[in-house]
Parts: C-alpha cells; sequence; structure tokens
C-alpha cells in the first residue's frame, strides 16, 4: 500500500476552535469509503431485520395514501387538479417519506451512533448524511410503485421528467437540513426527539400532500410556498405528471428557504459538531 | 519530515460538571427572553457547556468545572513506544480522546505525524446484524480504510481473528471474545503509523491474549504506540518510556521502570490512605491520651482507624501504626525479589499486657498465607507493657522469589504464647505492596536449583 493511497495527512494538527467552522468538504470526500459503508449498513439492517422489511416501505404509504383516497378523495371530494386523487396524492406522498424520513433519521442520527461517536474520529457530518442517502432506497421503490400507479390508471409522463432528479436533490437537501438541525438540538435540547413526530405531522399538513395548493387564497400563497415542501411537490407533479400548481414563485421561494435551511444548518451542526462526542 | 510522532504542547480538556447533560428548551427560550443579545450566540454556549470557554482563554477556572488533563506536554519520537500511567481519573483516557481526535482540546496544540488508529474500544461501530464479514468491511472504514485496503487485508484479517468458519455468521451470536478477537484484528490491519492503546486488550482467552501482545510487539518495530494502562507490569515490559499521569498532570516522565516505581509507591501509598501520625483526629478514638512523639515518622495506614470488620481482637493493646521500609529507610510500594525490607509494626497496650508476642501474616492476592512469623517464633521476647505504653516491632526480610503481585500484611499483636494467647489486635491487609522480579518468575515462586546434569545418548 503506497502512501499516496493513504488517507490521513501527513500532519495533523489538533487545536481548539472557536466559533464557526467551515464545512470541509475535502475531508467527506476523503471518507467516502466510510459514508457508503455506513449507507450501506444503514440499508443492510433495515432490510434485515424483518420479514416484511422490504415491503414495508412500499406497503406503508400505499396504506397512507389508500386512507387518504377513500377520507379526502372519496367522501370529502377533495379538489386534485383533474388528476385521479390516489394519484395525486401519491405523487406527494413520495418525496414527503423521503424527506420526513430524512430529517427524523438524520435528526436521530447521532444518538444512535453514539458508540461510534465516543470511540473512534470521522468528520461527524458523514453521519446525517449516511442516513438521509439510505433513505434513497425507500424512496426508489416508492417511485417504482407510482409508476406502477401511472400505468395502472393509464396516464402518461410528463415531457419534463427531466427535471424529477432535480426535485429529488432539492427534497434530499430539505432532509438533510432540517435532519442536522433537528440532530444538533437535540445534543442539547432533550425536548427536540419529543417533538420531531409533532413537527413531522404539522408540516405534512400544511404541505400540499392530500389537497391541492390551489385551495390556498392567491394572496396567501406568497408566505404558504416559503414551505419549501410545496416547490418540491409541485416540482413532483409537474415533472411526472406534467400537472400541478408548479409556479416560479413556488420554485424559486423553495429553492432560497431549502438552502438556507441546509447552509444554518451545516453551519450549525459544524459548531456543535466538536462537543458530540462529551454530550452525546 | 522530522523524527517526531507526536507532539503534545500545553494540553488541557476542561470538562463542566453538570446536574442533566441537557438543557430544556424552556431555559433557553427563559434565558432569551432575560439576555436577547446572549440568546443570539447560544450556539456559542452550547460549545460551552462542555468545551472551550472564552473565560478559559483566561486561564479561570468556572467553579463547577475540572480540568481532566492541563499543561501536558511532551514528545514521541517515531518509532517510540510510549506507557502512559495513572490511577482511574488521572486524565488517561481523556489524553487517548484527545489524540484520537474523539474529543477537541481546551487548550493547547498537539501535533501528529502518520495515521493514528485509536484501539480504545474493539469493535466499536460493530452493528450486531451484520455478519463478521460485513462488520470487517464497516469497521475497516470506520477506522479509516479504503474498499481497496480491507479487500487486499481482508483474508489477514479473518486469520488473525481466527474465525474462518464464523465469517458468515451475524456478529450478534459471536461470544465476547470472538467479538474482541475480531475487533482487534481489523483494528491491528488499519495500518496506522501511531497505534493508541488502551486496556481493551486484556480480553479474550490467554491464547488470544498472547496473540495480542504479540501482535504489538512485531508493530513496536515499525510504529509509534502510545499504551495506556495501569498495568505496570505491561508497561515495563512493552514500553520505552513511560509518563505518570496524575489528577490531569504529567508527575513524571522517563525510564518505565523508575516511573512505575514511583507511580506504585504512591498509589500503594494512596490505597492504604497512609496519614501522618500529627493528624490526631483519625487515630484509634479509644486511645484518648495519644501522644503523637512516640510515634514520630511512622505511617498509619487508614484501615487501622476504622474498628470491624478488617480487625478483630480484645482490645488490650492495638496496632496503631504499621509502614513497609527499603533498606534506606524510604517507604516502598515494591519490593523487588531478594531484597531486603524492613516491616515496622507500633503496637500500644490499652491496659497491661504480662506477655506481647507481636505477628505479622503475608498473604498474596488470592488469600492464600505464604509466610507468617511472629516475635516469639524468631526467638524475641517482649517486654511486658503497662498501660498506655508503646513498642515498635521491626522485621528486617529479604523478599523471597515469589510471583510478581500484589501482596498484602496483616500485623498482630496478641498477649500469651504462640500455642496459647489471647488475640489483642488483627488487622487484616494492612499495607498492600507490589512484588516484582528481575527475573522471570514461573508459577508462583522460584526455587533453587542446585545442579543441572545431562548426557547425551
Amino acid at each position: 500500500m503506497s502512501k499516496a493511497e493513504r488517507l490521513q495527512p501527513e500532519e495533523l494538527i489538533i487545536r481548539p476552535s472557536r466559533g464557526w467552522v467551515r464545512v470541509d468538504i475535502f475531508a467527506l470526500w476523503k471518507r467516502r469509503s466510510l459514508l457508503y459503508f455506513l449507507v450501506w449498513r444503514d440499508i443492510k439492517v433495515r432490510y434485515k431485520q424483518t420479514l416484511l422489511g422490504a415491503a414495508w416501505v412500499i406497503l406503508q404509504p400505499f396504506l397512507i395514501m389508500l386512507v387518504f383516497s377513500i377520507v379526502f378523495g372519496f367522501l370529502a371530494k377533495v379538489p386534485s387538479d383533474g388528476i385521479p386523487y390516489p394519484v395525486f396524492m401519491f405523487c406527494a406522498l413520495v418525496p414527503w417519506q423521503l424527506v420526513a424520513n430524512s430529517f427524523a433519521d438524520a435528526g436521530n442520527s447521532l444518538a444512535a451512533n453514539q458508540n461510534l461517536i465516543t470511540k473512534v474520529y470521522f468528520p461527524r457530518l458523514i453521519i446525517p448524511l449516511a442516513a438521509v442517502l439510505a433513505r434513497l432506497v425507500d424512496f426508489a421503490f416508492a417511485l417504482l410503485v407510482l409508476l406502477g400507479m401511472l400505468f395502472y390508471y393509464d396516464l402518461n409522463l410528463g415531457n419534463s421528467l427531466w427535471a424529477l432528479p432535480f426535485f429529488v436533490l432539492l427534497a434530499l437537501a430539505i432532509g438533510l437540513g432540517v435532519g442536522l438541525w433537528l440532530s444538533s438540538l437535540g445534543l442539547r435540547y432533550r425536548d427536540v426527539r419529543q417533538m420531531i413526530p409533532f413537527f413531522t405531522q404539522l408540516w405534512f399538513f400544511s404541505s400540499p400532500i392530500a389537497y391541492s395548493a390551489s385551495l390556498i387564497p392567491e394572496n396567501w400563497r406568497a408566505i404558504y410556498n416559503i414551505n419549501p415542501m410545496i416547490g418540491i411537490i409541485e416540482g413532483f407533479r409537474w415533472a411526472l405528471l406534467g400537472k400541478g400548481n408548479m409556479t416560479g414563485q413556488a420554485l424559486t421561494l423553495s429553492v432560497a428557504t431549502v438552502a438556507l435551511v441546509l447552509v444554518t444548518g451545516l453551519l450549525y451542526f459544524r459548531r456543535v459538531e466538536r462537543t458530540v462526542a462529551d454530550v452525546v | 519530515m522530522n523524527d517526531t510522532a507526536i507532539c503534545v504542547q500545553n494540553l488541557g480538556k476542561l470538562y463542566q460538571i453538570r446536574q442533566g447533560h441537557y438543557h430544556t428548551l424552556r431555559e433557553t427560550l427563559t434565558r432569551a427572553m432575560s439576555a436577547p443579545f446572549r440568546a443570539l450566540t447560544f450556539g456559542a454556549n452550547g460549545r460551552d457547556a462542555v468545551g472551550s470557554d472564552s473565560a478559559t482563554a483566561t486561564r479561570e477556572q468556572p467553579s463547577n468545572s475540572f480540568w481532566a488533563l492541563r499543561d501536558a506536554s511532551f514528545e514521541i519520537k517515531k518509532g517510540e513506544t510510549v506507557g502512559i500511567i495513572g490511577p482511574n481519573g488521572s486524565g488517561k483516557s481523556t489524553l487517548l480522546k484527545l489524540l484520537a481526535q474523539i474529543t477537541e482540546p481546551t487548550e493547547g496544540e498537539i501535533h501528529i505525524n502518520g495515521r493514528v488508529t485509536a484501539l480504545i474500544e474493539l469493535g466499536a461501530g460493530f452493528h450486531p446484524e451484520l455478519t463478521g464479514k460485513e462488520n470487517i468491511y464497516l469497521n475497516g472504514a470506520i477506522l479509516g480504510m479504503t474498499k481497496a485496503e480491507i479487500e487486499a487485508k481482508f483474508e489477514e484479517i479473518v486469520e488473525f481473528a481466527g474465525l474462518p468458519e464464523f465469517i458468515d455468521t451475524p456478529v450478534k451470536h459471536y461470544s465476547s471474545g470472538m467479538y474482541v478477537r475480531l475487533g482487534f484484528a481489523v483494528a491491528v490491519h488499519a495500518d496506522p503509523d501511531v497505534l493508541l492503546v488502551d486496556e481493551a486488550l486484556a480480553v479474550g482467552d490467554i491464547a488470544f491474549q498472547h496473540r495480542c501482545m504479540n501482535k504489538i510487539q512485531d508493530l513496536k518495530k515499525e510504529k509509534t504506540i502510545l499504551f495506556v494502562s495501569h498495568d505496570t507490569g505491561a508497561i515495563v515490559n512493552l514500553c520505552d518510556r513511560a509518563i505518570w499521569l496524575k489528577a490531569g498532570q504529567i508527575e513524571q516522565e522517563g525510564n518505565p521502570k523508575l516511573v512505575s516505581e514511583g507511580y506504585l509507591a504512591y498509589v500503594y501509598g494512596q490505597n492504604n490512605n497512609y496519614i501522618l501520625k500529627k493528624n490526631k483526629r483519625d487515630v484509634l478514638s479509644e486511645v484518648s491520651s495519644y501522644d503523637p512523639m512516640l510515634n514520630q515518622n511512622i505511617y498509619i495506614p487508614k484501615n487501622l482507624n476504622n474498628s470491624a470488620p478488617r480487625r478483630f481482637g480484645n482490645g488490650d493493646a492495638q496496632i496503631v501504626g504499621m509502614e513497609v521500609v527499603e533498606s534506606k529507610g524510604n517507604r516502598v510500594g515494591i519490593l523487588w525479589a531478594g531484597s531486603a525490607f524492613n516491616v515496622a509494626i507500633r503496637v500500644r497496650s490499652i491496659r497491661e499486657v504480662i506477655k506481647p508476642i507481636v505477628g505479622i501474616e503475608g498473604r498474596d492476592r488470592l488469600g492464600n498465607t505464604i509466610f507468617a512469623t511472629n516475635t516469639e517464633y524468631e526467638g524475641i521476647c517482649l517486654p511486658r507493657l503497662q498501660a498506655g505504653e508503646s513498642l515498635t516491632v521491626n522485621f528486617i526480610f529479604s523478599w523471597p522469589f515469589v510471583a510478581p503481585g500484589s501482596y498484602s500484611f496483616s500485623p498482630g499483636v496478641a498477649d500469651g504464647t504462640q500455642d496459647e494467647h489471647a488475640m489483642c489486635d488483627w488487622v487484616h491487609d494492612a499495607v498492600v505492596v507490589e512484588a516484582k522480579s528481575e527475573k522471570r518468575i514461573m508459577g508462583l515462586m522460584k526455587i533453587n536449583c542446585e545442579k543441572v546434569l545431562y548426557e547425551t545418548l
């Protein structure tokens, strides 16, 4: 093994850091092996533990979609922008689940990996990052179900499908951003872990998943669009079905909010990272 | 490139002691209301909760915090093996954690040349649901190996751990020994330049412990090793140099044998809680008219002060002091095989003792009596003691060639003869010492071999 292939620099200087610390992309890149194996571990363990392991990933959103379709689509007859309600709902549920699972996992990731954090050093950012990336597999399965539904309802894929990866990226970014905030805050405040489910539910209902954004009065839209999920969800509907309420304003505001949450999340995480082994 | 592997300068780590680790959100909000400006910097406070503090920059110590390590400076050359020794809470683990980058220093600097691997806890990061093979990859990545590196060394790791037949079994089914073996195997194959070894090695069965030690001896030839332990034996055997940490500061540094001796003398002194006689209140409460003049220069192990259950006797006389000194008169914690030493026992009578006998018993760590003697047995007849009189008996011994380890001395005083007496006072394990030998002793003791003969057939 030649020296060049080795991971750590020849000279390492450890000293107290103060204030804000930049995100060291280079250090992360050098430990990509670890990122890969942590993602792989999370996926492997998740599917290994239960018989229905992989099936749950599909079953859970599917059942949620079914319940909402009955209550909102069939009984309450909530308008769905001319798309069959189940497809309308599922199209939003897929990115929502990616985001919600990502931030929940990332938020708990520091506590869950306590045994690693207190024993070995590596850039801590890898932990929430791995938690988020591991949810991509679930997402891929859900996307397959969605495609099946499109086929079932005989709907054509929109011709803006090329834009889908961008919205996936946006979903990952917001998942990571919120996850970073939750995990950093969770180190200091026990309350955070209690708040996650409540917060998730609140966010679910303030996003146009079960209902259409067109229900929101025009003059409230600007405020409503601050919720970054709106751009993501409408983006998914637009990219997959070519329909929905995608607006330039929603997209711009979404990207701006996502960027803000992610950047502040990263900085705050880096700031508390140095104490993580002492408090976790 | 210079030949320094680790350079530590004025290293310090301040920990805060708090009742609960967590703030509640309400606390922060309340504080935010009362001091809006401070609230803006609450991120910084979060850091202060455990780590560096702006106040510490001025080297003031907040009342509810302590320095786990302070002003530590040392240098380790490439290829050197250095032992860090110290009692629990002396800052050994903190130092290791700082070197391993697990926690950040509050002050000072560390320079490290090359890759560091810490054997702080073997198998840290193993996932119970994953198989041995999967965990090798995972743990290898955690320790900083690339996928290609792990693949290249996979066979070697499996072979070293000695678990080829279980490699596809989830590690939750492993015994704790197997678990640790696999952890050790991965760690030593991470090809570090600097290896930080915690006491984690004292695990696994004897055969594996030997393999670990052999491997470390091997690694010692080319790597820099920092070995943390309170086993002075391992330090003396393995290290080129030792550093003794005491209450977060470097107490002594240098030759491992010398440092170990200093350390052991200190530890055994501490554990026996030697106190100077001038500390009147601590001496036997029944003795009302205690005379400090009589007791000059003798230390009392603290367990001589509390009555039950480590002592028994009718109380006509009492053991009031005991110490173990070497030939020059210094108190010692280590006895070298073949060296002369002196056990001084001070007795004070409460009531008249007509025919006092003072004795001593030596036991190994399992409680086996390895020797015992007394004044009568040695042909000494002690004078009658009037109430309140004191007497010091010195036994001058030569320490036998017995297996290294800890041994205890129990003094006693009785009235009568060896066959028929009343025990006045007996104190179990009043003083503990560490036995050492220059030459390895196999078995419990060394016996003198007069001659070895052989013939070829």
